[in-house]
Formats: structure tokens, C-alpha cells, sequence
């Protein structure tokens, strides 16, 4: 017992949490004993402290902290032979590890997880929403649904499953070992439970979950009950984990990609990573400082958003959308990257206009921060702010629409095998081309102003993050489904999942259009009756969209236990992660691949992406650019054994 | 693919683009809209899904060509490759070059729109509004009168909001006449339309603000200068004694309060 105590784990964990809660307990107390306060004892106070104390204390006992507690401390760490590397058996996920294979599992299960939870959210307030009047939960825990339903999507599902499938493949895509830091990544994996543990405990404390929306409008959020603690808190634990991923992949990305890939030969999974992880840097800090500010007025008073003292409530929704709106891109940009490989390597053709497809990447990132005001339209700002913001949002359908039709070009001529990725890939491009649409149209002032905040909206984000994001995730899911777990998945399930998904889809989220048009605004958890018909409708399909996942789940449970082996290269791509075995060998690559082309040369004759052995002594006669790339990328790829075992 | 395959999806795309440009110039889909002036906020929304739906119907017929002309044959070979053609500098610039004209234009055109819409009126009748948790309040300076009752307005007046909330931030919601502004606590916000259509109509918050937000509704009666007239009168002889509340109209919203003691 005393062993499992020291050494990390489980009990180590539960052991810290509850000393983590004592040191809350007392610091709170104690500070109010001594400052002699009337009420020595306050529940809240504590419990905001400990929701600090408890999950630092956690992240400790998991032994995220162990290797630089030693190092910090001057005790001899220990040697870092990566013998723990991998997962022999199912129970070594529930560990602290630093393979990045083993952390991309993690991630996409962990965050599948919470995209159950809230997709029964989901189901409770549709079934609310059948019929207009009170029906099965009140206005305050209807309001905690459709909030936790929100946050948990984007915070514990949209933004890091990407995070996930790309810690999984990205390495492997660049010829890399492991990702740069591999201690940091398993810290910001496991960053990732306590924010989403945090948001659905909020739901069992007085007050109820947090009902100010995912949004958390001041100064709406300030009075709120205490529920509202756990979201920002949690909030800070989520971005905390996105900033590190993206400062790892960055870092990834530009110094540990094998010999020879240049930038301009990485494949688009990895553009699409870099633009989102610059993103992810420069944004993110903003919406974890606008849920400080929120923290801070609850807590301990600052009156930042408090009109009679000052404060300005509208400063709160310039900070977050000035993340918030970056983060739309964030949860879309590395779907771009995965639709791009599925539709390349599935109908055997080269990307279209490969360049370009990186380079609208950056341009929607530079002109994704130049928007955020757009969801603000009718907030009391400057009226002439709303010309330029209308504009530069317009313009982003430009790069967008840049990416739509190299993928139709990318199809053009091909071979195309339509297997379960590909269904995905179709239905992604026709829905987010919709989705794009109703974004051009809302970023249309004297429209957005009839029906911003009603269901029109719900309807556009849904098209975007649904039809557009979560197909590109089943795409990818399928498409690395034999590479991750060396199993081939079941493609007549697959199909099923994607019709039944596609159809109950745009019957839950089509009409919403309708509807909002008329007048229906979002968020209320009882309507007129003019819409009694529509949203009786958009339940039902919602229910069946509901049970669509359960296909899902099934193929991937089955087909992981039980499925057919899966060969090193079933769909015969030229990118690096399919030239090793399924599952990649522990270290990924028994030898350092040399890239010594593009990714998708497919149809071009002789052409290779990646070869296997050591590069060759450069020669005199190669020319002279050449030489350069080789010798570069041979050095990061020695650099990257020392820093591994520094991070 | 058969030559008269290709002419029938061709003609069936024109066929389907002219049936849903039909469709939307038809059909009602923003409901009644009782302010004249801003009728063209409908013709925005209808010029933006015309200039969509072509857009649309082209890329999803490129997508089923392809799927029906390039979709591998059980006979080929799992490696057999497509064309090996990487890209067209001619196509991309048309492709990036159309689309930033079309939304440039679509965007000045909205510029245009948004001023004719929201240009000061003479002769406008001033109504303030303050938001709180979960009703509206009305005052008329003109007349001085306050009432958190139905918002009544005289027909064919140019009405001209200043707006506030006494609480958290609210959004003031008229579906029928196309307008919606916040109202936060620290600013006055400001919206103006011209009612001309005589009736009740709903107004709605917008602006999630708490427990009562989806029941925090009023109403729109347009009258007759002369029922206002009477209204006005009967609003200041009533002054005093009445204690006013969030009102609501059974007529306008039937089953908002069906259950409304669960939602308190």
C-alpha cells in the first residue's frame, strides 16, 4: 500500500487529491481566521481554492510532475530510456506515458467520452423541446444543458480530438520519433479529464451546472450560481492543455520533420497543424484572461464588468470573440488538413494546387483574427466597426472557398474508392459548403441584425461543427482507424453510420434555418407555438442522429477487439505514416526515413515520398539548394535524440 | 458516362438552380413584416441565398460527376492513380479572383442596405426601453408616460428607441420588423422603424439573461393615432394606482405560459 502510494498512479492520485483539499480547506480558513472575518468557514471560498489545489494535486499524483520534481529538487531523475513507452494491455491508457501514440489514444477516447455526455445533453434539451411549455426540467437546468452541451463540445471534443488524431499521425507523417516534448504532451493530455470532469461536476452543486452559456456573457456570469466557478476554472484547464499541444506540435513541425521534407513537402495534415497551432498560441490566452476576469470579479471583486462601479460588460465579449472566433478556425483548420489526405489518397490523385491549399491556410489565420466582432453586431459598439468586420469576414469565403475547389479539382480525373472516408469526405464538402454559405449571409449586417441570436445561427454553427468538423473527424477516424489499432474497421457499418448520420442530421439541423428565420431565438427553453411543428420534427431527428453514434461506437469497439488484421498499407498511400507496420513499431521508424519527394505523387511515374535508408554522402553534382535541405534536416533529426530526453 | 447523361444532369442542375431561385423569391420565409422601410433586409436575404444557390448546385454536381465518371471500376487495381496533374495557376486565380468580386459586391450592396435602414427619420416618436430580469419597460417622453405593459405605437410614425437595461445584457427583439439590438447596463443603444401594418406582434429577448429568459416576451400593438391618442389618455388617469408587470399577450405568444409557475 505505502508503495502504490509513492509511485505514480491511481492511488497516488486519489491520496494528493484529498491532501490537496485539506490544503484548500485550511489556506481558506486560516486567511479568514486570521483577517477575522465574521464566517470563518465558507463552502464556496474553499471550494474554488480547491478546485485549483485538487486537480494540481492530481496531475501530481498521476506523475505528470515526477521527472521535473526530481530535477527541481537535485535527486537523480531517472534515466529516460523510454522502456515505458507503449501500451502492452488496455489498462497502461489509464497511465501517465510519454509516447505519442499512447497520448493520441488517450485523446481520442478521452475526448469521444465527452462528446457522449454531451451529445445526451443534447438529447435531454431536444426532448425539452418537443413541444413548447415546461416538459421535463426547469428553465435553470435547461439553461445548465444547452451550456455544458457547448462547452463540453468545443473545450473537451471539437478542439482537442484534432489535437489527438494529430498527435497519433503527425509524427509518424513527418518521420519524427515522438513529438518534441513528449513529458509536456502527456501533461496537456491529462490537463484534459480535470477541465471536463470539473464542467459536469458543476452540475451537482447548489445552484446547478453553469446557465450563462458557453458564451458566459458578463455580467450575466458574474451573479451566477456557483457553477459558473467550475467553467472557468475548467476553461483554464482546457486552454492551458491547447496551448502546450500547439507549442509542442509547432515546435514539432518546424525542427523534427525527417531528412529531406522540406515545408513545401510536408504533407497538408502538417500545414494544417502549424496554422492551427500558431493560432492556438496567439489566441488562446485571450479567453482564458476574459475567464480570469470573470473568476476574479466573482471571487474576489475586481468589478471589471460591473457597469455601477465602472466596469464594462461589453469588454468581456471584445476579449473572448477576440479567441473565440479564432477558435471556429482552430476547431476546423486540421479537419481541412485530414480531408485533404483522405481525398488525395482515396482517389489516387495529387493535391490540387498544393501550395495554395497551404498558403489559404494562412491567409484565413491572419484574416480569422480580423473578424471576432462579427458576432457582436448588435451589441453596443461603434456602428461603423461593423463595415469593416462585414468585409473581412466576406473575404475569408475567399481562401475557403480556395480549399473547396482544390478538393473538387483533387477528385478530378482520379481513381476514387468510395470506402467509409470518402462517404465523409463528400458529405463534409456539401455540408460545410452550406454551412459556409449561411456564415457569408450572417456576416451581412442589416441580415445578421434580423437574425442573429436565433436559430438560424444554431442552424450555421451546427453546419460548420457538425457538418463540417465531426465529418472530418469520422473521415479521419476511419481513415488512421487500421494505422491506430491494426485492425481494419467494418465498412458496411461504416456506410450505415455515415447515411444515417447525414440524413438525421440535416433533418435536425435544416429546419432550424426555417425557424430561426421566423423569429425563434436560441437558448430558451419554451417557445411559441408557431414553431410546435418544426421542433417537434427536429427532436425526433435529433433522437435518430443521437442513435447514429451508436453505430459508431459499435464498429470501433468491435472492430478494434475483433476485426480483420489491418495490412501496414491498406489504401496504398505515399505518406510516411503508411510505410511502417500497423501499429507502428515502438520508436515509429526502425530507420530514419529520407523524404525525397512530394506526398502525393500519385499516377506520377517512379515518384517516392519517403525511402528507407541512410541519405547518401551529398554528392557534387546535386544541385546546390538541394544540399542545403539534406544536410538541414539531417542535423534536426540528430538534435532531436538530445532534446528528448531534456524536455 | 453516356453523352445523354451528361445533358441530362446538365439540364436537371439548371432545372434544380431555377426551381430553388423560384422557391426563394416566393416563398414567405421571414414571416410578416410590418415595417415597410425595411423590407430591404428580405430582399438582402433573398439577393444572398440567389447568389448561393448557383454556387451550391455547381459543386454538388461536380461532386457527383465525379463519383459517377472517376469512381474506381471493380476490375482496376487497388494502385492504379489518377491523372497526375498538380494544379492550374490559370483556374486558381479564377477561382480566387470571382469569388472576391462577388463578396465585395454582395458586401458594398449590404453597406448600401444598412444606412438606408437605419438613416434618422423626421418627425420620429422617441420610446425608451429599459430591459430588466425578465420584463420591458417602456417609457414615452413625449407623452410622459411609463408602462411595462404592451409597447403601443401609433401606425405610420416613424418610431425612434433609446434603449438601456437595468440588469444584465438583454437583446430587444422584433421579428416583424427585421430589428434586434442588446440593451446593457452603462450604454444606450439605439433602433428605429416605421411601423405600417396595424396588430399585435411579438417581441422577444434575444440576449440569454437568466432563469426567465425564454418567457421574457412582449407585445406589439400597432393602433390608430386615435386609439392612441385614447391609450395615452387612459395610461395617465391609470397612472398612479397600477402596478405594472411583465405583460403578456395570449393572443400573440398562446402556450408561453403554459407552465410558467416550473419556470420561475
Amino acid at each position: 500500500m505505502a508503495a502504490s502510494l509513492r509511485s505514480p498512479g491511481w492511488y497516488r492520485a486519489a491520496f494528493s487529491m484529498a491532501i490537496g483539499w485539506v490544503v484548500a480547506f485550511v489556506l481558506v480558513t486560516g486567511l479568514r481566521l486570521i483577517l477575522g472575518w465574521q464566517q470563518e468557514i465558507s463552502w464556496e471560498s474553499i471550494t474554488t481554492v480547491s478546485l485549483i489545489t485538487v486537480p494540481v494535486a492530481f496531475l501530481y499524483g498521476i506523475g505528470c510532475m515526477d521527472y521535473w520534481l526530481y530535477w527541481l529538487s537535485g535527486k537523480p531523475t531517472k534515466v529516460d530510456d523510454h522502456a515505458d513507452h507503449g501500451a502492452r494491455k488496455w489498462q497502461d491508457y489509464f497511465h501517465f506515458n510519454t509516447d505519442h501514440k499512447v497520448i493520441g489514444i488517450q485523446y481520442i477516447c478521452t475526448t469521444f467520452f465527452f462528446f457522449l455526455i454531451g451529445g445526451m445533453l443534447a438529447m435531454v434539451f431536444r426532448a425539452e423541446l418537443i413541444a413548447p411549455g415546461m416538459q421535463f426540467v426547469d428553465a435553470q437546468t435547461f439553461n445548465g444543458l444547452f451550456s455544458s452541451h457547448a462547452a463540453l463540445m468545443i473545450f473537451l471534443f471539437m478542439v482537442p480530438v484534432f489535437a489527438g488524431i494529430a498527435n497519433y499521425v503527425l509524427p509518424l507523417m513527418l518521420g519524427a520519433p515522438d513529438m518534441a516534448f513528449p513529458r509536456l504532451n502527456a501533461l496537456s493530455f491529462w490537463f484534459l479529464p480535470i477541465a471536463g470532469v470539473m464542467m459536469c461536476l458543476s452540475f451537482i452543486v447548489p445552484g446547478g451546472a453553469f446557465a450563462t452559456g458557453w458564451t458566459a456573457y458578463a455580467p450575466l456570469s458574474m451573479n451566477a450560481p456557483m457553477g459558473q466557478t467550475f467553467f472557468s476554472i475548467a476553461a483554464q484547464f482546457a486552454g492551458s492543455s491547447s496551448i502546450l499541444t500547439a507549442i509542442n506540435f509547432l515546435v514539432t513541425i518546424i525542427t523534427m520533420r525527417a531528412p529531406g521534407m522540406t515545408f513545401w513537402r510536408m504533407p497538408l495534415l502538417g500545414w494544417a497543424n502549424f496554422a492551427t497551432s500558431l493560432l492556438v498560441v496567439l489566441a488562446t490566452p485571450f479567453v482564458a484572461g476574459s475567464q480570469f476576469m470573470i473568476l476574479f470579479d466573482r471571487a474576489l471583486g475586481m468589478n471589471f464588468f460591473d457597469a455601477a462601479q465602472g466596469g464594462d460588460s461589453v469588454m468581456y465579449q471584445h476579449v473572448f470573440w477576440f479567441y473565440s472566433h479564432p477558435a471556429v478556425y482552430i476547431m476546423v483548420l486540421p479537419g481541412f488538413g485530414i480531408i485533404s489526405e483522405v481525398i488525395s489518397t482515396h482517389a489516387r490523385k495529387p493535391v490540387f494546387g498544393y501550395r495554395m491549399m497551404a498558403f489559404s491556410l494562412l491567409a484565413i489565420i491572419v484574416l480569422g483574427f480580423a473578424v471576432w466582432a462579427h458576432h457582436m453586431f448588435v451589441a453596443p459598439m461603434q456602428n461603423w466597426i461593423r463595415i469593416p468586420m462585414m468585409l473581412t469576414t466576406m473575404l475569408i469565403a475567399v481562401p475557403t472557398g480556395v480549399k473547396v475547389f482544390s478538393w473538387l479539382g483533387t477528385m478530378w480525373g482520379g481513381v476514387i474508392h468510395m470506402r467509409t472516408p470518402m462517404y465523409w469526405a463528400f458529405g463534409f464538402i456539401t455540408m460545410f459548403v452550406l454551412g459556409g454559405i449561411s456564415g457569408v449571409m450572417l456576416a451581412v449586417v442589416p441580415f445578421d441584425i434580423a437574425v442573429s441570436d436565433t436559430y438560424f445561427v444554431v442552424a450555421h454553427f451546427h453546419y460548420v461543427l457538425f457538418g463540417g468538423s465531426l465529418f472530418t473527424i469520422f473521415a479521419g477516424i476511419y481513415h488512421w482507424f487500421p494505422k491506430m489499432t491494426g485492425r481494419m474497421y467494418n465498412e458496411s457499418l461504416g456506410k450505415w453510420h455515415f447515411w444515417l448520420t447525414f440524413i438525421s442530421f440535416n433533418g435536425t439541423f435544416g429546419p432550424q434555418h426555417l425557424v430561426g428565420l421566423e423569429g425563434m431565438p436560441r437558448r430558451v427553453a419554451d417557445y411559441a407555438e408557431q414553431f410546435a411543428a418544426w421542433n417537434m420534427f427536429i427532436s425526433i431527428s435529433s433522437f435518430v442522429l443521437g442513435a447514429s453514434v451508436l453505430i459508431f461506437l459499435y464498429n470501433m469497439i468491435y472492430s478494434w477487439r475483433s476485426g480483420p488484421i489491418a495490412p501496414a498499407n491498406p489504401w496504398h498511400a505515399h505518406t510516411l505514416e503508411w510505410q511502417v507496420s500497423s501499429p507502428p513499431p515502438m520508436f515509429n521508424f526502425d530507420e530514419v526515413p529520407t523524404v525525397v519527394g512530394h506526398p502525393y505523387e500519385y499516377g506520377v511515374p517512379g515518384a517516392r515520398h519517403g525511402i528507407f535508408k541512410e541519405p547518401e554522402p551529398v554528392v557534387a553534382t546535386v544541385g546546390a539548394p538541394a544540399e542545403e535541405t539534406v544536410a538541414e534536416g539531417a542535423t534536426g533529426a540528430d538534435d532531436t535524440s538530445s532534446t528528448d530526453g531534456d524536455a | 458516362m453516356k453523352a445523354s447523361h451528361r445533358i441530362v444532369g446538365i439540364v436537371g442542375a439548371i432545372l434544380a438552380t431555377a426551381a430553388l431561385i423560384v422557391f426563394t423569391i416566393e416563398y414567405d420565409w421571414m414571416g410578416t413584416l410590418i415595417a415597410d422601410d425595411m423590407e430591404p433586409i428580405d430582399t438582402v436575404y433573398r439577393a444572398l441565398t440567389i447568389a448561393s444557390i448557383p454556387f451550391f448546385i455547381i459543386i454538388c454536381a461536380i461532386l457527383a460527376f465525379c463519383l459517377v465518371e472517376f469512381r474506381a471500376k471493380p476490375e482496376d487495381d487497388d494502385e492504379k492513380d489518377g491523372a497526375p496533374f498538380h494544379g492550374s495557376t490559370k483556374i486558381e486565380i479564377v477561382w480566387t479572383i470571382i469569388p472576391t468580386i462577388v463578396v465585395m459586391a454582395l458586401g458594398l450592396y449590404a453597406w448600401t442596405v444598412l444606412d438606408k435602414v437605419e438613416a434618422a427619420q423626421p418627425n420620429s416618436m422617441t420610446i425608451k426601453v429599459i430591459g430588466q430580469q425578465f420584463a420591458w419597460n417602456y417609457q414615452y417622453p413625449e407623452q410622459d408616460i411609463k408602462t411595462g405593459g404592451d409597447l403601443v405605437v401609433p401606425v405610420n410614425r416613424p418610431l425612434y428607441f433609446e434603449m438601456t437595461s437595468a440588469d444584465v445584457i438583454h437583446s430587444f427583439y422584433v421579428p416583424s420588423a427585421r430589428v434586434k439590438r442588446d440593451v446593457a447596463d452603462g450604454f444606450t443603444t439605439r433602433i428605429r422603424f416605421e411601423p405600417n401594418k396595424l396588430g399585435s406582434y411579438p417581441i422577444v429577448c434575444t440576449e440569454l439573461c437568466g432563469i426567465g429568459h425564454a418567457t421574457m416576451r412582449s407585445t406589439l400593438r400597432v393602433v390608430t393615432p386615435a386609439q392612441f391618442t385614447a391609450w395615452v389618455a387612459a395610461q395617465k388617469s391609470a397612472k398612479a394606482p397600477k402596478p405594472t408587470g411583465a405583460n403578456t399577450d395570449p393572443q400573440t405568444w398562446p402556450g408561453a405560459f403554459k407552465n410558467s409557475e416550473s419556470s420561475k
